[in-house]
């Protein structure tokens, strides 16, 4: 699932209306005009109410729910924080899986790389909300202590059903 | 009184003699359930993804060449896909349930389908361990002559059931410590990708049972450049595209496995303008005209599982690009099917509304307003000229990410 979906789309868009229409020069415009309109509207918005809870050492800005929160550099999957949880604890029945993925986020408030564990919640069906995709960092399954396409919740107490996906920040690299 | 009896019965039988024809004519229908006819050269294609998030109801949907459902088959909790066999009229499926939906007893189990009912036949337990991901290639693989299947398992601990087909049992399972996605090399040899950038050869007897286990040279650096698990086989050559955008030509055979080839997919100019590979499974291949389809988009390095814009396209032989083919619409996975005249198939994420309402919640409310209104589409091209014949839409929701040509 595209994150930067909107990107492409809109040159995708363009192209296919320049083919499909005769007034070329208007709708030709147009999309220009769009595609300059939606590179000023993709700044990250600020959201100064929003800060992530637990580790009073860590300072952090933005909006935990949103999937271009520092933590989520190699998440693949549906953000605890909207389905009953938050970025670093399990909704409600759900079983936090003991084995995961590593990655590593800058967080753009102190400048500092944190090494971030990605453990999943499991035990009952997908929760579907907030969907986030981004691979910094990600491997293939054939190297699964840094592959986000594995269902980490197989060998969990749970078993495998997969619910949402942490962000834990557990090491700073000095 | 018995004139007018007569005349009576008289009219009634001109009545019926009028009412006859009429009802002769109609005849009630009768509900019926379909039978497939041979799917063999009729461009039919399989699609299916994780189906989440209600991945405890797995599927996989079955359309033809003009667009048409044709069924489907329920395949469990977060779903592999099917594989088709060759020789027979049938279809597998390595599923997974619970007792309780999500709790209780696991069971997982190999499910024979028919390939023209499209009903299980039969069912054969395995080891409560299969692998779930994103990606499902290689995950379960059939061996060439169709008698083993091989499914790769996770739980953490890596390993790889062997299932004899025609003999309904599970054989044995063999450990395959930091290996993964599983590639078939012959009717009793498989090859499993590893960590160090190297392969596991696995050869069976013909009881299933493995007879050799050897751990090959690396065919890739895995701290410099990674190969994506998705890949295609022509012939007893597997290839496979990496994150850095190159192509690898792997030869597997019983003797052992060998880099035939190697090529860049882009030219400097174009690397230096952001193009690369894309998508969940990116690849397809044309075994006739050995024409090596790879889903292409411009993004960051960190993008290369977001969906692809474009398909290029190579000719194998020469590892020179033969054509461009821009898609209407952003592609998660592409497929191509084999005979003369070869449709490309793409899976797409598509926002069903005029651009110009799509533009205006963008620039309105943002992209995250854009997210909930994503559905899927299918479209098909020649595969030989590009040009697009049609398009699927109204696509069950379901984070479908994989066309099966079949």
């Amino acid at each position: 699932m595209a994150i930067k979906w909107f990107d492409e789309a809109t040159e995708m868009f363009t192209r296919r209306t320049a083919r499909a229409t005769s007034r070329r020069g208007f709708l030709g415009g147009l999309g220009t005009m769009l595609v300059g309109a939606s590179a000023a509207t993709l700044l990250p918005v600020f959201r100064s109410s929003a800060f992530a809870q637990g580790n009073s050492a860590l300072v952090e800005e933005g909006d935990p729910n949103s999937c271009d929160y520092w933590r989520y550099c190699a998440i693949d999957g549906f953000l605890c924080g909207c389905c009953g949880g938050s970025v670093n604890s399990c909704p409600p029945g759900t079983v936090r899986s003991d084995i995961t993925w590593i990655g590593t986020c800058r967080n753009p408030t102190d400048g500092k790389d944190y090494v971030i564990s990605y453990n999943d919640c499991c035990g009952k069906s997908s929760c579907g909300r907030c969907v986030c995709q981004r691979d910094e960092g990600d491997a293939p399954l054939y190297r699964p202590q840094s592959s986000n396409d594995i269902n980490w919740c197989s060998g969990s107490h749970a078993d495998m059903p997969y619910h949402c996906s942490l962000s834990v920040v557990i090491g700073v690299k000095e | 009184m018995l004139k007018r009896t007569l005349r009576y019965m008289l009219c009634g039988l001109s009545l019926i003699t009028v009412a006859l024809p009429v009802a002769a004519q109609f005849e009630p229908e009768q509900a019926s359930v379909e039978v497939l006819g041979d799917h063999r050269g009729q461009n039919w294609f399989w699609i299916w993804g994780s189906n989440a998030p209600m991945m405890t109801d797995g599927r996989a949907y079955l359309f033809n060449d003009d667009g048409k459902s044709l069924g489907m088959l329920n395949t469990g909790t977060w779903t592999n896909g099917v594989i088709a066999a060759r020789t027979r009229d049938e279809l597998y499926a390595t599923e997974i349930y619970f007792s309780r939906g999500v709790r209780g007893k696991r069971t997982d189990v190999v499910t024979v389908y028919d390939a023209k009912t499209l009903s299980p036949k039969r069912e054969i337990e395995i080891p409560a361990k299969r692998i779930s991901a994103l990606i499902s290639t290689g995950l379960s693989v059939l061996s060439d002559d169709d008698r083993f299947l091989a499914v790769l398992n996770f739980t953490p601990a890596q390993s790889i059931s062997i299932v004899d087909l025609e003999n309904n049992r599970f054989v044995e399972e063999v450990a395959t410590p930091g290996c993964a996605s599983i590639y078939p090399a012959g009717p009793r040899d498989f090859y499993s990708i590893c960590g160090n950038g190297g392969f596991l050869h696995l050869t069976l007897d013909e009881q299933g049972h493995v007879s050799k286990q050897e751990r090959t040279e690396p065919a890739f650096d895995p701290l410099k450049d990674l190969l994506l698990t998705t890949a295609s086989r022509m012939g007893d050559t597997w290839y496979f595209i990496s994150q850095k955008n190159n192509a690898y030509a792997l030869k597997m055979t019983p003797q052992g496995l060998e880099t035939t080839k190697q090529w860049s997919l882009v030219s400097d100019e174009e690397r230096a303008d952001g193009w690369s590979v894309a998508g969940n499974h990116g690849t397809a291949l044309h075994e006739k005209s050995g024409r090596f389809y790879v889903l292409m988009h411009q993004g960051p390095p960190e993008a290369y599982q977001e969906p692809g814009t474009e398909v290029w396209v190579y000719d194998v032989s020469t590892q020179e690009r033969v054509a461009r083919i821009e898609l209407n619409e952003q592609s998660t996975a592409i497929g191509v099917s084999q005979g003369d005249q070869p449709r490309l198939y793409s899976l797409d994420w598509v926002v069903p509304m005029s651009s110009v309402f799509t533009t205006w919640i963008y620039l309105t409310e943002g992209e995250e307003a854009l997210m909930p209104l994503l559905r899927q589409a299918i479209n098909l091209y020649d595969a030989d000229s590009g040009e697009h014949l049609r398009s699927i839409g109204d696509i069950p929701l379901g984070f479908l990410n994989m066309v099966m040509p079949w």
